[in-house]
């Protein structure tokens, strides 16, 4: 048998073509690029359409829940961050810690989803930054100038998958210059400049920590406190529209949401303790109810949770504590297609105790998944 | 009646033919169904080239000898194996590689297959640019120059 074998390699010895574009078929690509590890990703992007989009296939793509709390001892912030497997739960921490100077990460608030990997952190007086926890990297954005004492900035990234380009929308909130700017990250001035918005949804001043997401090309805002309708800027565009259709009866929903690659509100009820999300219908603009998250499992009465998001935009649930941990670090999960109930998921990191306050980010699922097969 | 191991017999496209036993076979997914399902002495591989399915049977003969020893050594063989691995990918050409890979998928032995798409990412890696992976891998790339020109400043900003 080895004697054929040789004989055949001898005679097959002329170098044959082969082209890893055309013949190869995708899932073998996204196979071949699993195993490239994050830091040489750019240049993957350049090689053909066929590879940079394996690179960003939803298949392969990795949704995490990244955690941070400062670490005051060595002015550090601790990021880290949990590998989610699609269709399982959550049960343990994986490795991947990073920890990054608090320079990386200066700004008191951060959004609570990512795009393309990329999550947004600010302050309220017009600084922003830009960070990467996968990569490592951070950047920090020009200061929107020109603000009064008492105004309010907040900042949401976006995404233009037709141009390509990122784009972040501030929100300025009170003061004599209240209003919108946008700034393009591909302008080389880095130049923010002011947005036209007819509607004037964001006259009321809106919660600090309120949610936006970005979902095709669009990023959708809660507003006119409380929340009953939602406003909708085209990257693209950048124009502002304005989605009502909400009940009257819902006096305030609590957050945006990603539910199934739909824009999704969650209202809870404090009687049942429920919540119900409602996603909207793009095409009809309507919005219709599609699923209820029952009461949560036991937990201390001082304990609330908010509902940070969908896994990758799918309908599995992921709520955290908002309020300072009394418990170990934990987290809710629920799938409404395998469990009848919300989990309690304890979260071990031996390694860093979390302080007792976190900020927790979720959905790394435009961010290509090089970590699942390096790191084992 | 353990000692006596049950052989088969698979025959590439190109009609050669490669005895084996049953124990090896079972490394393929592909390959076990094929087995369990139809007992025929001989199974003809159509999709695989001799030249190539003699590296497949190689690899898994190689790796179904370490499992059955494995059980009194399994750190030294697991590092043996892993030697032999490396040595096993190092002699291939990118067009063997490239082979195996569509091999190993098709016969569903994951094992073989991470190995070699391991192997394409470390050559990629040692690349210094696109330019440099298009020419090793012989990939014609599908964007206009205005495209690239965007892409490239796009992982500009995203490298940092």
């Amino acid at each position: 048998m080895e004697g054929q074998g040789e004989e055949i390699t001898k005679s097959d010895n002329e170098r044959r073509e082969v082209s890893w574009d055309d013949d190869l078929p995708s899932d073998l690509i996204m196979e071949i690029v699993s195993w490239i590890s994050p830091k040489d990703a750019p240049s993957m992007w350049s090689v053909s359409k066929k590879w940079s989009e394996a690179l960003w296939s939803t298949s392969i793509a990795n949704p995490c829940i990244l955690f941070m709390s400062p670490d005051s001892r060595n002015s550090t912030r601790r990021l880290w961050f949990h590998t989610v497997l699609q269709n399982q739960p959550i049960q343990k921490w994986n490795e991947n810690k990073i920890d990054m100077p608090l320079i990386a990460c200066p700004l008191q608030y951060m959004s609570p989803q990512s795009v393309r990997g990329w999550i947004c952190c600010h302050d309220k007086k017009g600084k922003s930054a830009m960070l990467n926890p996968t990569r490592g990297v951070y950047r920090m954005l020009p200061k929107v100038l020109e603000l009064d004492a008492c105004a309010e900035t907040h900042f949401h990234l976006g995404y233009d998958r037709e141009r390509r380009v990122f784009k972040v929308l501030c929100i300025i909130s009170r003061g004599t210059r209240k209003g919108l700017r946008i700034l393009n990250l591909r302008d080389e001035n880095m130049h923010w400049s002011e947005v036209h918005d007819p509607s004037h949804a964001f006259e009321s001043p809106p919660p600090s920590d309120h949610s936006a997401i970005c979902l095709d090309g669009k990023i959708y805002l809660p507003c006119d406190y409380p929340f009953n309708r939602v406003a909708c800027f085209d990257l693209q565009t950048e124009k502002f529209e304005i989605i009502k259709g909400i009940p009257d009866w819902i006096k305030g929903y609590d957050r945006l949401i990603k539910v199934n690659g739909s824009v999704a509100f969650i209202i809870r009820d404090t009687r049942t303790g429920t919540s119900s999300i409602w996603t909207l219908d793009t095409a009809t603009r309507t919005w219709s109810r599609r699923y209820v998250i029952p009461p949560l499992p036991p937990h201390s009465p001082n304990t609330t949770y908010t509902c940070l998001g969908t896994i990758g935009g799918t309908n599995k649930f992921l709520l955290i504590p908002s309020t300072p941990l009394t418990e170990p670090l934990h987290m809710i999960y629920y799938d409404p297609e395998t469990t009848d109930t919300p989990q309690k998921i304890f979260i071990d990191c031996q390694t860093s105790p979390p302080s007792r306050h976190i900020v927790a980010s979720l959905d790394f699922l435009e961010t290509p998944n090089f970590r699942s097969k390096l790191g084992n | 009646m353990e000692n006596e191991k049950k052989m088969i017999t698979l025959k590439s496209s190109d009609d050669v033919t490669f005895e084996v036993e049953e124990a090896v076979v079972l490394e393929s997914q592909f390959l076990s169904h094929l087995v369990q399902d139809c007992p025929a002495p001989e199974h003809k591989i159509k999709e695989v080239t001799g030249k190539i399915l003699s590296k497949v049977v190689e690899y898994c003969e190689k790796h179904v000898v370490v499992v059955v020893d494995g059980g009194d050594s399994s750190s030294s063989s697991g590092d043996d194996l892993k030697k032999w691995d490396d040595k096993f990918i190092k002699e291939m050409d990118l067009s063997t590689v490239y082979d195996l890979i569509a091999a190993a998928n098709y016969l569903n032995i994951q094992a073989l297959l991470d190995l070699m798409c391991q192997r394409v990412a470390d050559v990629i890696t040692a690349c210094k640019d696109h330019k440099e992976i298009r020419e090793t891998l012989g990939i014609v790339s599908d964007y206009t120059a205005e495209e690239e020109a965007e892409v490239l400043k796009e992982n500009e900003w995203a490298f940092d």
